[in-house]
């Protein structure tokens, strides 16, 4: 089964727009280490990590990261010199180092033994240190385990005044799905983004205050509010319409004959395909001066061929002679040929062949002339057609190649001595080199028609399991119309970039790569959150954008904990409201809302909240 | 098998010198502390460790004075002390053009004997070249006549293995022209070189393995 999850979160990716036109995003203000731990913790890396792209851009290309596997005292030491030794990117050169522990791993035990080793930094480095514990309740042994971990790592962190943020996948309206258990990654993340960004003058400093409160008590949790474009749905649906439309494309091509007048045009022979080829990527591996052919053995032959290039007639009675052939004899060039073989030989190998069939056998250049052919047969035919007539095309060029002539032109224009070699020497050398290319070309076509029986049913278990119909039914038929009027106008995005393959994993893999390049081609799939709700609307779509912002700022944050507790978060909290600049800044009302942090992602607004808890208030 | 990487000096060969005189051609050199010496005689690239293919069993008849033969190489044998019963070497057949790649050897304490094969395999090589001597008339150009081409020679003074395309002629700047075996020796080649001077080069494959004389 393929993994439509990771090709979708791939595909949803891509729509996060940003408003900095800098690309720089904000600055960092230390390095940061992240440590993963646990398999789970693991797992959701990339979020972690996306979380901080999204916000720090380029700068966060210079942050490390480890595991548990590679979790060592001196691994953590050579991870933080390498980022200590990173100019102008931090604004502070102490150190911080976040723990992202799944705390219900099989191998607790052992990564907690770990993780007490003494972390030997020199004295003028200062280190920051969070770590972030995710529970997860729906475990067999869940309750018990949760309650004794949890239990020693308190104990833990008071005794060696460490921070510990909790955080489980039961909030009060249930437990997070998988697609929602990365929230609590990202929320996490969120956190050290406040604390780890810098503010400059002028703005107000919440990373400071953020990392002072947490530095007060040992245990604290936090809740977390999000709404955001749904990058997620949309990306199906722009999968789905893509498939869709290449099953589509078998009535909206040509109607020409066969297989060899669609690749090579009407009227045209494969030795004109071929040609263009020769001519487009070939040609310039020849030799571009060859005067040296003018040397060649200038026997008595070439003698009377140079003549008759020339139109020179010899001997003492030319006027009662027959009148001069107006084009070159080719008896005379045989002959003449004939009379320096060897050497015309040696040349045309070491000068033509051998550089030519170098690079056809290359790894470049074997790639560029399979890859060319795979893309001219998707545009010259569907993939009902390859499964119906390739294989038939593919034994006629094979039959054809071995002894063709390709039905080349002789050279007979006059021209110098040097000139007709030259040309006479690239048209011995396209006989072997078409030749070889119809096998190339032929393998394609096997290969295609292999690849196109029984396209169509993975073509429909693709789109099947995509599952169209869970996608939010106000945001579906705009996509799903916008993508479909963007490949009507881009019909041969779909041919360069889909080719009939035997599984699902590689056609959602090429749907990608068309998605992709529509991404770049139209901003529809990049709008800021306000834009995509005025984009529905625009659409006919009914959806009520002010309700559902209203929402989002109404939300009462206590309720929205991400740990279970005997009473509500009361008391000192810090509270953020996370956007980017100019979206809905109008509605937020500090005592409501909490301070505004603004980031360059504008896919989304969220709310957190972040508030000590003491031990026994939670429930285990 | 121990054929091992040279790295020590003791076993490097040093001054290695082919010469020739009325007697025929020479090997001298120096090796401190060889047991024996393997002239490892090919007209190839030279070769490399990897490409050896000697068993413990050849190695031993190496050190004895035997030869092994085989698809791209040969390999001569030559215990020490009969490398330097003579002020220099002379029992050697070289078929130019060849390259002569020497190698020292000893023995474990066990008995078991060892090659040193330099990582580079072209240090202590030394070429025995196949010469040629090459002769051009000019050709006779005049206004308003028909040129006369001139006529180049390519004689090999040596008997040996010729490798088509080895000797390339060269009218003035243009690109150079292989030379096929059958356009050597007796055959005159003619060339309308248009007073541009015409020499004779060696292909960049094959340079080292043949000299003008």
């Amino acid at each position: 089964m393929p993994d439509y999850q990771e090709r979708i979160a791939h595909c949803s990716r891509m729509l996060v727009g940003n408003s900095d036109v800098s690309g720089q995003g904000r600055k960092i203000n230390a390095p940061l280490l992240s440590i993963f731990l646990g398999q789970d913790a693991e797992a959701h890396m990339d979020d972690v990590l996306n979380t901080y792209q999204n916000c720090w851009l380029s700068n966060a290309n210079v942050l490390q990261s480890l595991t548990a596997q590679t979790y060592s005292p001196d691994n953590v030491l050579n991870a933080c010199q390498a980022m200590l030794s990173v100019r102008n990117t931090f604004n502070s050169y102490s150190v911080y180092l976040a723990y992202y522990w799944d705390i219900m791993d099989d191998k607790f035990d052992d990564i907690f033994a770990s993780i007490q080793a003494p972390l030997s930094f020199p004295t003028a480095v200062s280190v920051e240190a969070v770590f972030f514990l995710f529970c997860r309740e729906l475990l067999p042994g869940a309750k018990a385990r949760k309650e004794k971990r949890l239990k020693a790592l308190i104990q833990w962190a008071e005794e060696t005044k460490h921070h510990l943020v909790v955080l489980s996948d039961l909030t009060p309206s249930g437990l997070l799905g998988p697609d929602e258990i990365g929230e609590n990654y990202r929320l996490s993340a969120n956190i050290l983004l406040i604390a780890n960004s810098y503010f400059y003058p002028g703005e107000k400093e919440l990373g400071k205050p953020l990392a002072f409160f947490l530095n007060q008590h040992p245990v604290h949790s936090a809740s977390y509010f999000i709404l955001k474009k749904p990058t997620w749905d949309i990306a199906v649906a722009c999968l789905w319409q893509i498939l869709d439309d290449y099953q589509r494309l078998p009535q909206s091509t040509s109607h020409a004959s066969n297989v060899k007048e669609r690749l090579c045009g009407q009227n045209h022979s494969y030795a004109h395909f071929f040609e263009n080829l020769f001519q487009e990527k070939i040609a310039s591996l020849l030799p571009q001066d060859y005067s040296f052919l003018r040397y060649l053995p200038y026997t008595s032959e070439m003698n009377r061929l140079d003549d008759n290039l020339n139109g020179v007639q010899r001997g003492l009675f030319p006027l009662f002679r027959p009148k001069q052939q107006e084009v070159v004899s080719q008896e005379i060039a045989a002959s003449a040929l004939q009379s320096i073989a060897d050497v015309w030989n040696a040349c045309l190998d070491l000068y033509y062949r051998r550089p030519v069939f170098a690079w056809l056998e290359s790894e470049e250049g074997s790639t560029f002339i399979r890859e060319f052919f795979r893309k001219k047969l998707n545009l010259a035919l569907n993939y009902d057609e390859m499964s119906n007539l390739l294989l038939n095309e593919a034994r006629e060029l094979e039959n054809m190649a071995p002894n063709h002539a390709w039905n080349l032109p002789e050279i007979s224009e006059r021209m110098p001595l040097h000139d007709w070699l030259h040309q006479q020497a690239c048209r011995e050398l396209k006989i072997s080199v078409f030749s070889h290319l119809a096998n190339v070309l032929a393998t394609a076509m096997r290969e295609m028609n292999a690849a196109a029986n029984g396209f169509d049913r993975v073509l429909n278990a693709a789109k099947a399991n995509l599952q169209i119909h869970n996608i939010d039914n106000r945001m579906r038929p705009p996509y799903l119309q916008k993508t479909h009027s963007l490949l009507v106008t881009n019909r041969d995005l779909l041919a360069r970039k889909i080719s009939p393959c035997g599984d699902e994993d590689t056609l959602l893999q090429q749907a990608g790569e068309v998605f992709a390049e529509l991404v770049q081609l139209d901003p529809v799939y990049r709008l800021s959150l306000r834009d995509h709700y005025d984009f529905l609307i625009s659409n006919a779509a009914p959806a009520d954008v002010d309700g559902i912002i209203d929402s989002c700022f109404s939300q009462n944050m206590y309720l929205m904990n991400r740990l279970q507790t005997y009473t509500p978060p009361a008391g000192a909290s810090m509270m953020y409201c996370m956007l980017s600049q100019g979206d809905f800044d109008e509605r937020i009302d500090p005592q409501l809302h909490g301070d505004v942090f603004h980031v360059p992602r504008n896919d989304c607004i969220e709310r957190l909240l972040v508030y000590p808890i003491e031990p026994e208030n939670i429930i285990y | 098998m121990p054929i091992l990487p040279l790295s020590s000096a003791a076993y490097t060969v040093q001054q290695l010198t082919l010469g020739s005189d009325s007697h025929g051609r020479y090997l001298s050199l120096v090796c401190p502390r060889a047991a024996a010496y393997a002239l490892c005689f090919s007209s190839g690239a030279p070769i490399r460790r990897e490409d050896l293919d000697l068993t413990d069993k050849d190695l031993s008849a190496l050190c004895s004075g035997g030869n092994i033969q085989r698809a791209d190489y040969r390999i001569q044998g030559v215990p020490r002390n009969i490398f330097n019963a003579m002020p220099v070497f002379r029992s050697f057949q070289a078929v130019p053009p060849e390259q002569i790649q020497v190698w020292s050897m000893d023995f474990y304490s066990n008995g078991k004997p060892i090659l040193y094969v330099p990582d580079d395999p072209t240090s202590s090589t030394c070429y025995v070249p196949l010469r040629y001597t090459v002769q051009f008339t000019p050709g006779v150009y005049r206004p308003n006549k028909a040129p006369q081409p001139g006529l180049l020679q390519v004689r090999l003074l040596d008997a040996g293995q010729y490798a088509d395309g080895a000797l390339m002629y060269q009218v003035g700047d243009a690109m150079p022209i292989p030379l096929p075996e059958a356009y050597l020796n007796d055959t005159f080649i003619p060339i309308l070189n248009e007073n541009k001077p015409v020499s004779v080069v060696v292909s960049p494959m094959f340079q080292g393995k043949y000299v003008q004389a």
